[in-house]
């Protein structure tokens, strides 16, 4: 009997939990529209400026004297630089922002939470708290400390969305920030990024800079976000190869000598003849990509061609199948890490950082890894080696003369960083919203929210530079550089604001670090091939989103099976081009197309 | 509880006077009501009111504009996905990881308490229990991760199968090892907890039947293929429908805990695949839709399954 019964209940268990789908969906219906038909006046206005924007980038960095050169004046005359915010419209404290209080949603940036002092929440930064000081609006800020795509999704699921989210629209956000707009989640800026609006200087700063004009608007002219901005060169590529220089020179080369793919196979060839057993290691397979990729002309998933100026996936294109080639030649030879489908950053740093000999080369940031790893081997120099030094050298290429056109990041509108504030159709006051996120592009908010107070924090150079105060370059309670420096502003993290650059060059002040900059981006000319950020219309994303579910799937799978030799890259290589190919990779590409077509003639 | 129920429409009584008994029923039993309550409840929260939820499966489900906001699309996720790019494989995947787990591993936790229950020493016993049991109170994620180090480049079963001619790799990457290394896991972490379900199933055999079968001679051998094994058959029984109804719902946590995109040729199963479809790809409809397929599967196995045993062992669920 006994037993009769507990099966029963097994089995109704069972039943039960097979059938229980997704809970607690939410009722309330799709919220006021807002203002969507309302075209401000200030979009007809900038489009007839964007002309020369285009051509623009390609003339990107190219100062050759010595160290870097200052910015001010010699570069603000270039298109491809943007200004640094120069207006003062909007009066702070805001006289409407009185008692309101604005809940602000973005995720804690490994900075800020790596600092005992915020392990939790910007609220206890320096520039959070000027920030709402001097807008006199309180703020409660909310956001994850870690997986920020999961807390993303469980936000905007939920009924009750914050006032501000930081995040990206146009990639991250099934179908694009039209979608975002007629699902209620954010609402158009039409009415308030305007010269006589709460974000006037935002809309200031936009007429200065046509070509972020462009990438922060829809297809139909609707301004949707505060922005992520590097607004410099020097700020697109800000992770590259970095080598430890000793071990090179142990092996009997120059750092100059690292420069083709055949360079880098003969020269790891006698780094591991010296005992190092993964000569190149990474922390992803990405990383990987971003390492070698641009040697073969191509960039990972969709990018726009050099030449052409078409769209095309990467994961299809020759180079990329001369890339796995070279890989798996790598892997073989014993050259390249076996492990790096599954690394993480902390295989990365265990390899480099090692007692051991285990690698030399990685991809990484010269803030992050250059700096932060040469300190700590010169604290343990009996473990590390007297000589360890990391600096950064140039992509690889292919044949030497090659040009470097697909590595790093974007300086204009910064696509890959989910950091661009919108104001969600649950805010009750969003001119004040708008006021708040604006001060970031008010002169006198960019400096406090880039670096902190003057004469305190950092002090301004007679050349326009700045120089960081002891409390962040020396920290007294031993926080790093970047976790002191975060504390005060938010230059070396992402955020609706114009990052300035002239912090990267007051941090980045060892030789190798100044070296790594120079190299990353002076010998590269990277715009042109990255994908802006195109709009897709609800129903193309919709399909777009179906269609690269499964080609992800089959290009991942297809990758690291090669890569591991599950699969042989001569004999499948067609008959996976003709696999994606009939999952619909065309369609997809040409959904893209379109959106670049309409994104150029915007 | 029972009697006043089923005798109620058998006999023409008063509905007075019914009504009074069945209150007074419950006064006297309201203890036994209280402390089910509790479980009712969370029937009813967790497992009828989510139900609903199936619904955006036949929708483009928006969570902004909710259940009632979203618009109607019929069978559409369905037939995508029934015409999809891996269906077929995600269905053969599923099935064969299933069955692998199925055929070797059920029979393992009936074996072993057929060994625990022949050993003498009640000491020992009580100790391989305790050692069999151990890794079911591990969390899987702490488990996968062992597994992964165990079977990575550099781990111990990696390092004793190359000194047989194994070529070193993770093992993890290789595609015709990914069934092995999850069933022969799955053996080692759920074997002990699976055999308590039989062991007390063995405690509830009359011993006199032992006596009778050695007054006709049998050893012990032959005891236990004619005495405990019937007796614990009904058992077994029920075990093997509730599995069967399991089939397409073979444990996605550990894949995904397991599994890398190298392998997704034969490890990719279709509640793994309900996962990066809904939560990564927030394709909540699509993957609600795959995942209701996937539960009437089951719930059609189950009763087959039963059905087939009420016939052939007249043993059943219901």
């Amino acid at each position: 009997m006994k037993k009769k019964f507990l099966c029963v209940a097994t089995a109704s268990v069972l039943a039960a939990s097979m059938l229980a789908g997704c809970g607690g969906g939410d009722d309330s219906a799709a919220s006021s529209q807002g203002s969507t038909e309302s075209s401000s006046a200030a979009t007809d206005s900038s489009s007839a400026a964007t002309d020369s924007s285009a051509a623009a980038s390609s003339d990107a960095g190219g100062e050759e004297n010595g160290l870097l050169p200052a910015l001010s004046e010699a570069e603000q005359g270039k298109p491809s630089h943007l200004t640094t915010p120069r207006s003062n419209y909007v009066q702070y404290p805001y006289a409407d922002g009185e008692g309101v209080t604005l809940k602000f949603w973005m995720s804690v940036p490994g900075n800020v939470a790596n600092n005992p002092a915020t392990a939790d929440s910007v609220k206890d930064t320096q520039w959070a708290q000027l920030w709402a000081e001097n807008t006199g609006i309180n703020i409660e800020w909310v956001g994850p400390t870690s997986d920020a795509d999961t807390a993303f999704n469980l936000m905007t699921t939920s009924t009750e969305l914050p006032d501000i989210i930081e995040w990206e629209w146009t990639s991250s956000y099934s179908g694009g920030p039209s979608a975002a707009e007629s699902d209620g989640v954010l609402i158009w800026l039409d009415d308030y990024i305007t010269p006589d609006g709460p974000a006037a200087d935002l809309w200031q700063y936009l007429q200065d800079n046509p070509t972020l004009d462009k990438a922060v608007k829809t297809d139909d002219g609707h301004y949707y976000c505060f922005p992520f901005t590097r607004g410099d060169a020097y700020l697109q590529t800000t992770s590259g190869p970095i080598v430890r220089k000793d071990v090179i020179e142990e092996a009997g080369f120059s750092l100059d000598d690292m420069v083709t793919i055949d360079d880098w196979t003969e020269i790891l060839t006698a780094v591991k003849d010296l005992g190092y057993t993964k000569p190149i290691t990474t922390g992803s397979w990405g990383n990987l990509e971003q390492l070698c990729l641009p040697a073969y002309n191509v960039r990972p998933s969709m990018y726009v061609d050099y030449e052409t100026g078409k769209v095309k996936y990467g994961n299809m294109e020759e180079g990329y199948k001369q890339f796995l080639a070279q890989m798996v030649a790598w892997r073989e030879a014993g050259i390249l890490d076996a492990d790096i489908l599954t690394n993480s950053n902390t295989e990365r740093q265990n390899n480099m950082l090692s007692a051991d000999k285990i690698s030399a080369v990685t991809y990484g940031a010269g803030g992050g890894q250059i700096g932060t790893w040469n300190v700590s081997a010169k604290k343990e120099p009996e473990t590390y080696g007297e000589s360890y030094e990391l600096t950064g050298v140039q992509f690889p290429v292919l044949k030497e003369g090659d040009e470097i056109h697909y590595a790093g990041g974007s300086t204009d509108y910064a696509i890959s960083s989910k950091a661009h504030a919108v104001i969600t159709a649950d805010c009750q006051y969003p001119e004040v919203a708008a006021a708040f996120l604006n001060y970031a592009y008010t002169q006198a908010g960019h400096e406090v929210l880039n670096f902190g107070v003057e004469g305190t924090d950092y002090t301004r150079n007679a050349d326009g530079t700045i120089t960081y105060s002891d409390w962040i370059m020396n920290n007294p309670d031993g926080l790093s550089i970047a976790v002191a420096m975060a504390n005060k502003g938010r230059a070396n993290m992402s955020g609706a604001f114009v990052q300035d650059p002239n912090y990267i060059i007051a941090y980045w002040n060892t030789e190798a670090q100044q070296r790594a900059l120079h190299m990353w981006n002076d010998e590269t000319d990277v715009q042109m091939t990255i994908m802006p950020p195109v709009t897709l219309t609800a129903d193309e994303s919709t399909e777009y989103a179906r269609l690269m579910a499964d080609i992800n799937t089959a290009t991942n799978e297809y990758r690291s099976a090669v890569f591991t030799g599950e699969k042989n890259l001569e004999g499948d290589w067609d008959a996976y081009v003709e696999q994606i190919k009939g999952m619909g990779i065309e369609q997809a590409i040409a959904l893209q197309q379109a959106a670049l077509d309409r994104y150029n003639a915007r | 509880m029972k009697k006043d129920k089923t005798s109620a429409p058998a006999v023409k009584v008063d509905k007075k006077a019914l009504r009074a008994r069945t209150w007074k029923q419950i006064k006297k039993n309201r203890m036994v009501y209280l402390m089910v309550l509790p479980v009712i409840l969370y029937y009813i929260l967790f497992h009828y009111k989510p139900m609903y939820g199936i619904i955006i499966a036949f929708q483009d489900y928006s969570p902004r504009k909710g259940v009632f906001g979203s618009q109607f699309v019929g069978l559409k996720h369905f037939k995508d996905f029934f015409g999809g790019y891996y269906f077929w494989r995600l269905l053969r995947n599923t099935l064969k990881l299933s069955f692998a787990t199925l055929l070797i591993g059920f029979p393992v936790p009936i074996i072993l308490a057929l060994l625990i229950n022949e050993l003498r020493s009640k000491k020992f016993s009580k100790m391989v229990q305790t050692i069999t049991y151990m890794p079911h109170f591990v969390s899987m994620v702490v488990l996968c991760s062992m597994i992964r180090q165990f079977v990575g480049s550099n781990g111990f079963i990696t390092g004793f199968f190359t000194l047989f001619g194994y070529d070193g790799a993770n093992m993890l990457s290789k595609g015709n090892l990914w069934i092995p290394i999850y069933v022969i896991s799955n053996i080692w972490a759920g074997a002990g907890w699976g055999s308590i379900v039989y062991l007390a199933a063995l405690t509830g055999i009359d011993s006199e039947l032992y006596d009778a079968a050695k007054v006709d001679g049998a050893n012990r051998w032959q005891q236990t293929v004619h005495v405990t094994f019937p007796a614990i058959l009904p058992t077994i029984v029920i075990m093997l429908i509730m599995r069967v109804g399991q089939i397409m719902g073979v444990g996605y946590e550990k894949t995904i805990l397991l599994y890398n995109d190298g392998i997704y040729e034969v490890a990719d199963i279709i509640s793994t695949y309900v996962y990066r479809m809904g939560l990564i790809n927030r394709e909540f409809s699509f993957s609600t839709a795959v995942g209701l397929f996937n539960s009437v599967v089951n719930f059609l196995l189950v009763i087959i399954a039963n059905q087939i045993s009420k016939k052939t062992t007249e043993t059943s669920l219901w």
